[in-house]
């Protein structure tokens, strides 16, 4: 495994109390592969990409857990040797690149910037790391001609294109993608994910991406996490999870979302908030606003492996129903019969 | 549908001039073309969706269109008359007829009001029967927005609420007057994706019941395509295409279109996609080449595409594209 996440729990002190942000999530990603994290605003996805870079704000803290990065723990590991690891082997794409580089840098001096931090030979063989960064510019489809140039000259996709070549050039093994194509258009974002991949694919790295956008997660994932309120509901195999989701909430999400495929596509939505997470909570956070829920989710499931071909886990009392279930999620008239 | 017009757009054009531009004589000064000559006219009871990239002119139509913007030149022709020349009771009158629900349910509230003054505003600001009771208006469009039961919202402020429940205030700000136009810009992008289908549903119903036109303004074409009956695709402040839902994204003709749609990511892992590559870059607004818009972008461009800006020509009922692939000649 490239990264293991136990049992994480990333809290924030607050004036009115703490909030449980990420309480109790594991994950874990293979070499080469990638894993989808979805879930609404505020679930608590983004903490876990915060927590993970050490880049939490400064009233967050990771109560327990463990994040085994090629089997070593980053939440213990000392300052110097995380920032030799950081870039080097685990690289992030921020959501708005334009904020994230420096606008007073050329691109090559911040690209070079990040060389000189972890390569000792970097001045030495300067020539050498400038072409592979022209190599990595027409890879992510930009004009090697650009390189000089400063990111006020870059349009929008031009910077997120530049920021990935960033993010590769020292060929990490895990690429963390924060919304990476959220505020793109969509032929942009098209064009963006398909250098990614294929410069992904080039050098076996894995991707985390993060992102509320289901259907990219469905062409670009291997694995898919579902997380709601600071937990995780489910997770599996993406073909797995979205032809047979198990959990009432990734059902209701995946009938949700519009298809331009079709247009006779019932939508269904589901009606409440998620719970605020500084009250202590008991019972399935998802027991509001699920329209199956029964005396016993008041008590917290487990989470749990359901299908053993493929791991695929989920924490739901009803989940033996799953497939019952399935079919009355597809009608939007169930959800709504519920009062939050 | 009924077939008949309640609003024509005629050659709309929008100019906006470039700041470093005002120093230089008049003769020279340089326009950004935001909109640049574009013609569709809107039927009674219609869902009519603009859909484009960013920068394509798709909120700046919405905003001329609610009187937002001056237009440069061209023409908004609603019940025979140009909106341009309307004055006193009837300029009223079409500024209470178009309502608009904005993009950021966050920023579109005065934050300091409840939600019975946000709401009851517009209803003051065009003096409606002094005798109706203020309470019962607004909790009336507050329940057909689905804030139930109105009494809980009246008096609570933006902050209390979610995104959802904000843009349906937005929602019930627009009914209260009852306009017979609604122009919603992008107003589902900052919701949650499990909340959005509501308020497009909810959109769609009270769309049925009170008779309103909406033009619905968004990027996300699987919204257009779930929720309006015709679509308009601009490209730089050009129509591409126009024509039903159904005939522009099940047949679409403008190269551009067919890319658009090819880029939309599928949800369903059992379906592949099959890409459109698109290379070249988007021409700068401002210092336009002449002929298609499309041509440093679009693979099947000829001699004629960088000479000639092709028209809208009619393909087949009630689908327009402008392409000199589909020119008769």
């Amino acid at each position: 495994m490239l990264l293991e996440i136990e049992n994480l729990k990333t809290s924030y002190r607050t004036k009115e109390g703490v909030v449980r942000a990420v309480d109790g999530v594991s994950l874990k990603l293979a070499k080469g592969k990638n894993l989808g994290l979805i879930g609404e605003s505020g679930c608590g996805k983004t903490t876990i990409v915060k927590s993970l870079l050490r880049i939490l704000e400064k009233n967050g803290q990771i109560i327990e857990g463990k994040i085994k990065f090629e089997n070593e723990d980053l939440v213990k590991m000392d300052e110097k040797h995380f920032n030799n690891i950081l870039w080097d082997k685990i690289a992030l794409i921020p959501q708005s690149s334009m904020n994230s580089l420096n606008p007073v840098y050329k691109i090559s001096s911040q690209i070079f910037e990040a060389i000189k931090l972890h390569r000792k030979d970097a001045k030495k063989r300067k020539g050498a790391y400038l072409s592979k960064m022209i190599e990595y510019f027409i890879l992510m489809g930009l004009d090697p001609k650009r390189i000089n140039q400063y990111p006020h000259q870059f349009s929008g996709g031009m910077t997120q294109r530049a920021a990935i070549a960033m993010a590769m050039i020292l060929n990490p093994a895990l690429i963390i993608a924060d919304e990476p194509t959220t505020a793109l258009d969509v032929i942009t974002q098209d064009q963006i994910l398909k250098n990614l991949l294929e410069l992904r694919e080039k050098f076996n790295s894995s991707i985390l991406l993060v992102t509320h956008d289901i259907s990219l997660v469905s062409e670009t994932c291997d694995h898919v996490a579902v997380m709601y309120a600071g937990k995780l509901v489910e997770y599996g195999n993406v073909k797995e999870i979205f032809n047979e989701p198990l959990h009432p909430y990734t059902m209701g999400l995946l009938n949700a979302f519009p298809d331009i495929q079709t247009s006779d596509k019932l939508l269904v939505s589901i009606p409440g908030i998620p719970p605020n997470l500084i009250s202590p909570l008991s019972g399935c956070r998802f027991a509001n606003r699920c329209p199956f829920r029964v005396e016993l989710c008041m008590e917290e499931p487990r989470f749990i492996r359901k299908s053993f071909k493929d791991e695929h886990y989920v924490s739901c009392h009803r989940v033996d129903e799953a497939e019952n279930l399935r079919t009355l999620a597809k009608d939007p008239k169930i959800w709504k019969t519920l009062k939050s | 549908m009924e077939n008949v017009k309640i609003l024509e757009v005629i050659n709309l054009k929008k100019y906006f001039p470039l700041k470093s531009a005002s120093f230089r004589p008049f003769a020279q000064r340089q326009y950004l073309q935001a909109l640049d000559g574009i013609s569709f006219a809107m039927y009674k009871n219609e869902i009519l969706g603009i859909a484009g990239e960013s920068g394509c002119g798709k909120t700046t139509t919405g905003n001329i269109l609610a009187g937002l913007y001056e237009k440069t030149s061209g023409q908004v022709i609603y019940k025979g008359k140009d909106i341009s020349n309307l004055k006193g009771k009837e300029l009223k009158q079409w500024k209470k007829d178009v309502q608009m629900i904005f993009q950021d349910p966050f920023n579109s509230l005065n934050p300091r009001f409840t939600v019975f003054r946000n709401v009851v505003e517009p209803l003051r600001i065009y003096g409606l029967n002094k005798n109706v009771n203020e309470i019962e208006v607004v909790s009336n469009a507050l329940e057909a927005v689905e804030l139930r039961p109105a009494k809980m919202f009246l008096y609570r402020f933006p902050h209390q609420l979610s995104g959802g429940q904000r843009q349906r205030v937005s929602l019930a700000r627009c009914l209260v007057i009852n306009p017979k136009f609604i122009i919603a810009d992008e107003p589902v992008s900052m919701l949650d994706v499990s909340i959005r289908s509501a308020f497009l549903e909810l959109l769609k119903n009270l769309q049925q019941e009170e008779e309103l036109n909406v033009f619905y303004i968004s990027h996300n074409l699987s919204e257009i395509r779930y929720i309006s009956q015709r679509m308009v695709i601009l490209y730089l402040g050009k129509i591409a295409e126009i024509g039903s839902t159904d005939q522009v994204i099940d047949n679409p003709k403008h190269p551009y279109t067919q890319k658009l749609i090819s880029a939309v990511p599928i949800i369903d892992p059992n379906r592949k996609r099959e890409r459109i590559s698109i290379e070249g870059e988007i021409p700068d607004l401002v210092n336009l080449p002449p002929g298609c818009r499309f041509q440093s972008r679009c693979s099947y461009a000829e001699k004629k595409c960088f000479a000639i800006d092709p028209e809208l020509i009619q393909i087949e009922d009630g689908h327009s594209v402008a392409c000199h692939l589909y020119s008769r000649s």
